[in-house]
């Protein structure tokens, strides 16, 4: 493994308080509409959101501070070169972002009862909108001046991004919005998460 | 430590030729020749604003210049793109001691000396040895097991030393290494750059510390205003002044005291402190002071010391090097 990686997995391990209140905050939440009964639809809603945003935010915070605080000029100046500082951070957070997770998909699965199958495509689904999510943070953060912009940008990134995957309405098949939904990775977090929830 | 002033061009670790760097319209470096050669100890002194950081991050490759040419260890800094894999593998070869000291405060010292040597190209084994190695004896004892988080700034400054040197690079640069360094602290940071330029790295130290660079650089360079003003090395250029006296007068007067005594050159007078340079072996002291007096001033303190590159500086330049003149870290005694 290298240096990068190895190090993003010692500081989350580290970080143990935030390691919990990460996986317990989206618990809460999921916790709170899942055991409330909410209506299938509006719960796959808020389930990918939460989760789009946890993703997101989760990435794009501490890219910011840690380029505001000179961090990342350091690495990069030692060797690191940015694509690689850049996909090896990316892959340890998104994996991290998922094992945060997982007490939120363990009460979905426990409450939903989703077959095996459809499970496992809610995991891959999750895996790969939360790599999207951590993906677009970083943009977000590269390109943005402050923390407090990259939290608006990654915001409105976000949720135009949610837009164009279809979460919030269904495009009309064979338009040019239905196939713009394809291409966003959280169009596939959603369905899946649609499924588990049974409302498809 | 040699004081060559002429490096070989063959063994040239940095060359650049008439670097400028503008930050928005603003010159911060201009027409800057620089040659480091393998092995040799430069020190850029200048001010606060003359320029000294600009051209060391040239030299760490932490930006483009926006004039002039620039050789770093053989490679033409100007042809590498932002993120090739040629410019990666020339910083891996270079140690940065930057000016701000900052960690991944989670991790241990430790972890954090071995992650940057394992940035540098050493494998695991390796970079956690040669770590180690340094590690014992600049944070000695259980430190270097602790959560940087835990540091303190001198601490924090010992690990970035650390850092800079596990992968023994071919080029060193040091921006203000010595601040927040207690003197236990400076002294092993001086041996370790000399040990550094003795394995043949060449090494740029920019400091506002006259006596840290008169005591380890065999050459310096005095920056002003982005311009390079004096280069040479120390004692030479000290022995420029012609004096082997100088003697420091804290004052109380209505205006600068204009004073002249026969064999002694004075440097700078203002109401609140005179500076001059004896020209013979004899102490022209008591004259200047009854001089002194005689023009209206009221001595408070005198200090005698050997003149120093601070004030080939303010010959050369008329500009104090340090913000605060009379707190410099100069080896005195009272008069």
């Amino acid at each position: 493994m290298s240096a990068i990686w190895t190090a993003e997995w010692r500081l989350a391990l580290r970080r143990r308080r935030v390691m919990v209140l990460s996986a317990c905050v989206p618990l809460f939440l999921v916790a709170a509409v899942a055991l409330g009964r909410a209506p299938a639809p509006h719960a796959a809603l808020v389930y990918t959101v939460l989760f789009t945003f946890f993703g997101t935010f989760g990435a794009a915070v501490p890219w910011a501070r840690d380029a505001e605080r000179g961090w990342l000029h350091r690495l990069v100046l030692a060797g690191a070169g940015m694509p690689s500082l850049a996909a090896q951070r990316l892959l340890a957070s998104a994996l991290i972002d998922l094992l945060e997770l997982m007490p939120s998909l363990l009460l979905i699965a426990l409450v939903y009862r989703p077959g095996a199958a459809h499970l496992l495509i809610l995991l891959a689904g999750v895996a790969g909108a939360l790599l999207a999510a951590n993906a677009l943070g970083v943009l977000v953060a590269a390109i943005a001046g402050s923390l407090a912009e990259t939290a608006l940008l990654a915001s409105v990134a976000a949720l135009l991004l949610l837009h164009a995957g279809g979460v919030f309405r269904t495009p009309e098949p064979g338009t040019f919005a239905d196939a713009v939904q394809h291409a966003v990775p959280f169009y596939y977090m959603h369905s899946a998460i649609q499924t588990a929830v049974g409302y498809r | 430590m040699g004081s060559r002033t002429e490096p070989a061009r063959s063994t040239l670790a940095v060359e650049g030729r008439g670097l400028g760097v503008r930050y928005r319209g603003r010159v911060a470096l201009a027409e800057f020749d620089i040659e480091v050669a393998a092995g040799e100890i430069v020190g850029v002194l200048g001010p606060n604003g003359a320029g000294k950081s600009s051209l060391l991050r040239l030299l760490a490759t932490g930006r483009r210049p926006t004039a002039g040419t620039l050789r770093i260890l053989g490679q033409d800094a100007l042809q590498l793109s932002a993120f090739s894999l040629q410019l990666s593998a020339l910083r891996r070869r270079i140690g940065i001691v930057p000016d701000e000291s900052v960690h991944a405060d989670a991790l241990t010292g430790r972890e954090n000396a071995t992650l940057f040597a394992r940035l540098a190209g050493l494998a695991p084994a390796e970079a956690a040895a040669r770590a180690g190695d340094l590690l014992a004896r600049v944070l000695p004892g259980a430190d270097a097991d602790r959560p940087v988080a835990e540091y303190s700034l001198g601490m924090r400054r010992r690990l970035v030393i650390v850092e800079a040197l596990a992968h023994q690079p071919a080029l060193l640069v040091l921006d203000e290494p010595a601040t927040g360094l207690d003197l236990a602290g400076r002294e092993l940071l001086r041996t370790l750059v000399r040990e550094c330029a003795a394995r043949g790295a060449a090494v740029v130290l920019a400091s506002n510390d006259v006596a840290e660079a008169e005591r380890v650089c065999g050459r310096v360079i005095l920056v002003r205003g982005g311009r390079k003003m004096l280069e040479g090395a120390p004692r030479d250029l000290i022995a420029r002044l012609g004096g082997t006296t100088r003697f420091e007068l804290r004052l109380r007067a209505p205006r600068a005291p204009e004073v002249v005594v026969d064999g002694v050159t004075i440097v700078s007078a203002t109401a609140e402190r005179l500076v001059a340079h004896s020209h013979d072996g004899s102490s022209p002291l008591p004259a200047l002071c009854e001089a002194v007096l005689r023009a209206g001033a009221t001595i408070e303190a005198v200090a005698v010391q050997r003149p120093d590159l601070a004030d080939v500086f303010f010959q050369a330049t008329g500009d104090e090097l340090s913000a605060d003149p009379m707190a410099t870290t100069r080896d005195s005694r009272s008069a």
